[in-house]
C-alpha cells in the first residue's frame, strides 16, 4: 500500500496539470495565477484534511478550493477588462506549424473571450462538465450546490455561448469550430 | 430557439438522462433539424472547451517538492491579502479598522516623541514664543478672575488673573466668560494646587494648577511664567484626558432604560460640561504652542463633551445611544487611553 506522501504524488501528477488548466479557463487565460492557485490547492489539501480523506473525495475537495480561490481572483478583477493581457499569456512553446500554431492561439483566444462572458457560477460548472467530466451530482459536490441548479448553469452556459459563437461566425465566416 | 427540448438536448450529451427519456431524445432529434443543430452546437462547444491548452507548467516535481517539504510551505499566492485571507480563514477585516489601529499607534508614539523633544528645549532654553500668557489678547479663557481668595487657590499675587476687557472667545475671554470657566473648574474633585508656582518643577499629580491663565504677571516674569506654563499644560492635559477617557468609559457603560439612568446622566452631564470647558483650553493652549496632535486629540473629544453636557434632563435612550454610537466609532475610549498613558510618562 502505497504511503500517504507517494499516493499524494499521484494524486498531484494526476491532476495538477487538469486543475490548473480549470483554473486558467476560469481566470480568462491567467496561466501564472492559475498554477499558483492550484498549487495552493494542493497545498492546503496536504495540510489540513490529506490523510483524512479518500483520494475520489480529494479531488473533489481540491476542485471546490481551488474554485473558491479563483472566486476571489474573479471579483477582484470584474472592473478590470483586460483580456488581450490574459490572452498574451496563453502564448505557448512552438511545437506546430505558425499555421496551426496560430490557428490554435484564434481558437484558444475564442474560447477564453466567451468563457469569460458567462457568470462565474455557470461557466465553473461549465468547466467541470467539460474538462473533467465531472457528473451533475460530482459538480453539485464540489461547487456545493444542488444538482438541479447544476443542470440550469450547464444549460444556460450553453445556451449563451451558442448565442455568442453564432455571432461571431455569422460575422466572421469561421466554421472550424465545427470541425 | 423554437423548439422547448434544447434542456433535454444538453442533458442528453450529459448522459444526465434516464434511459426511457433518453430513447424518446433520440428519437426526437431523428425528426428535429433545429435540436440537431442544437446538439451539434452544443458538442463543438465540449470540443472546444475541451481541447483547451493550458500553459505548460514549469518543473511539475519542484512544484510537488515545494508543497511537500515542510520547510518550504510558503503560500504560492504572492499578495499579502490572499494569505492573510487564507491564513484566517477568510475573515474580513475592514481595512478601515486596521488603519485606525495604525493611526492610533502611530500617533501616540508621535506624540511621546514629540513631548520628549519638546521638554528638551524647554530644558537649554526659556520659551521666547507667542504663549497666551504673554499675550493679553489671545489667553485662554481659564483664569479664575472671580476667585475672591486667592491665596487659598495656592497662588501667589503674581497669580491672580488679570482682568480683561471684553474681547472675543478665542483670543481675549471676558470677565462673565473667565468666571463662568472658573466656576467650572472649582468643583472638589479637581482640587487647586496649593504651591507656589515657584515650586513648579515638580508638579503634583493630582492637582490643577490654577495659574494656568495668567495673572497679573509683569514683564520680567514672563519667561518663568512660559517655562512653568510649559510644565502645567502637560500634566493638565494628562489629566484632563484621563478623566475624559474615565467620564466616556462611565458614559458608555450605562445601561439603556435603566432606572438610575437619569440621575446617573445627570452626573455625566454634569462632568462633560466641566470638561468641556478645560478641553476648550487646553486645545487652545495645545493650538498656540504648535502642539498638534493634543490638540486633534482635543478637538475630536470636544464635541462629544458637548453633546453630553447637552443632554436633556430626560435624555431618551436613542440620544445616548447615538453619542455612544459616535464614541465607538471615533474608537475615542482607546484613543484618550493611549494618549493619557503617553502624557503621564512624558510628564514624569
Amino acid at each position: 500500500m502505497a504511503s500517504e506522501d507517494e499516493e499524494f504524488t499521484m494524486l498531484f501528477q494526476d491532476f495538477y496539470p487538469s486543475l490548473c488548466r480549470f483554473l486558467e479557463c476560469l481566470l480568462g487565460g491567467r496561466a501564472a495565477l492559475a498554477q499558483d492557485l492550484a498549487q495552493e490547492s494542493f497545498l492546503q489539501l496536504h495540510r489540513t484534511i490529506w490523510g483524512t480523506l479518500p483520494a475520489p473525495e480529494a479531488r473533489f475537495w481540491l476542485y471546490r478550493v481551488a474554485r473558491n480561490l479563483a472566486l476571489n481572483e474573479v471579483r477582484k478583477g470584474q472592473t478590470r477588462h483586460r483580456l488581450l493581457d490574459r490572452v498574451i499569456e496563453v502564448m505557448r512553446p512552438r511545437t506546430r506549424t505558425p499555421e496551426e500554431e496560430y490557428e490554435t492561439q484564434e481558437r484558444q483566444q475564442l474560447i477564453l473571450e466567451m468563457l469569460i462572458t458567462l457568470p462565474e457560477d455557470q461557466r465553473a460548472a461549465l468547466l467541470l462538465r467539460e474538462q473533467e467530466q465531472l457528473s451533475y451530482r460530482e459538480i453539485g459536490k464540489v461547487l456545493n450546490i444542488s444538482e438541479s441548479k447544476v443542470k440550469v448553469d450547464i444549460f444556460r452556459a450553453r445556451t449563451s455561448l451558442r448565442k455568442h459563437w453564432l455571432k461571431r461566425v455569422q460575422s466572421a465566416g469561421a466554421e472550424w469550430l465545427s470541425s | 430557439m423554437s423548439c422547448d427540448l434544447a434542456k433535454k438536448v444538453s442533458l442528453l450529451i450529459d448522459s444526465e438522462l434516464p434511459p426511457g427519456e433518453a430513447r424518446a431524445i433520440e428519437r426526437h432529434l431523428l425528426e428535429c433539424a433545429e435540436c440537431q443543430q442544437i446538439r451539434a452546437d452544443f458538442m463543438s462547444l465540449r470540443n472546444g472547451i475541451s481541447a483547451y491548452v493550458a500553459a505548460p507548467v514549469p518543473d511539475l516535481s519542484r512544484q510537488l517538492a515545494r508543497v511537500l517539504s515542510p520547510q518550504e510551505n510558503v503560500p504560492a499566492l504572492s499578495t499579502w491579502r490572499e494569505r492573510w485571507q487564507l491564513n484566517f480563514g477568510g475573515r474580513r477585516w475592514s481595512p478601515a479598522l486596521a488603519t485606525v489601529v495604525v493611526t492610533l499607534l502611530f500617533a501616540a508614539v508621535a506624540f511621546v516623541l514629540h513631548l520628549r523633544s519638546q521638554r528638551h528645549e524647554e530644558g537649554v532654553h526659556t520659551r521666547q514664543d507667542t504663549l497666551v500668557v504673554s499675550q493679553p489678547q489671545s489667553r485662554p479663557a481659564t483664569a479664575p478672575s472671580s476667585d475672591p481668595q486667592p491665596s487659598n487657590s495656592g497662588l501667589s499675587k503674581r497669580d491672580k488673573p488679570r482682568r480683561q476687557s471684553g474681547s472675543k472667545m478665542d483670543q481675549t475671554p471676558s470677565n462673565s466668560q473667565q468666571r463662568e470657566v472658573a466656576a467650572a473648574l472649582k468643583p472638589g474633585n479637581l482640587p487647586r494646587r496649593r504651591n507656589s508656582i515657584n515650586t513648579i518643577a515638580a508638579p503634583e499629580k493630582n492637582s490643577l494648577t490654577t495659574n494656568y491663565v495668567s495673572p497679573n504677571a509683569s514683564a520680567s516674569d514672563e519667561n518663568t511664567f512660559a517655562h512653568i506654563r510649559s510644565a502645567d499644560a502637560a500634566t493638565l492635559t494628562a489629566q484632563h484626558v484621563e478623566q475624559a477617557e474615565l467620564l466616556l468609559r462611565a458614559f458608555r457603560n450605562l445601561r439603556a432604560g435603566s432606572q438610575d439612568a437619569r440621575g446617573d446622566l445627570g452626573y455625566e452631564r454634569r462632568r462633560a460640561q466641566q470638561l468641556f470647558y478645560q478641553n476648550v483650553l487646553l486645545r487652545r493652549e495645545a493650538e498656540s504652542a504648535g502642539d498638534v496632535e493634543v490638540a486633534t486629540l482635543l478637538e475630536s473629544l470636544e464635541p462629544i463633551l458637548l453633546d453630553i453636557a447637552n443632554l436633556p434632563d430626560r435624555a431618551q435612550d436613542m440620544q445616548v445611544q447615538v453619542i455612544k454610537g459616535r464614541v465607538e466609532r471615533q474608537n475615542l475610549v482607546a484613543l484618550l487611553q493611549v494618549n493619557s498613558t503617553a502624557l503621564v510618562r512624558a510628564v514624569e
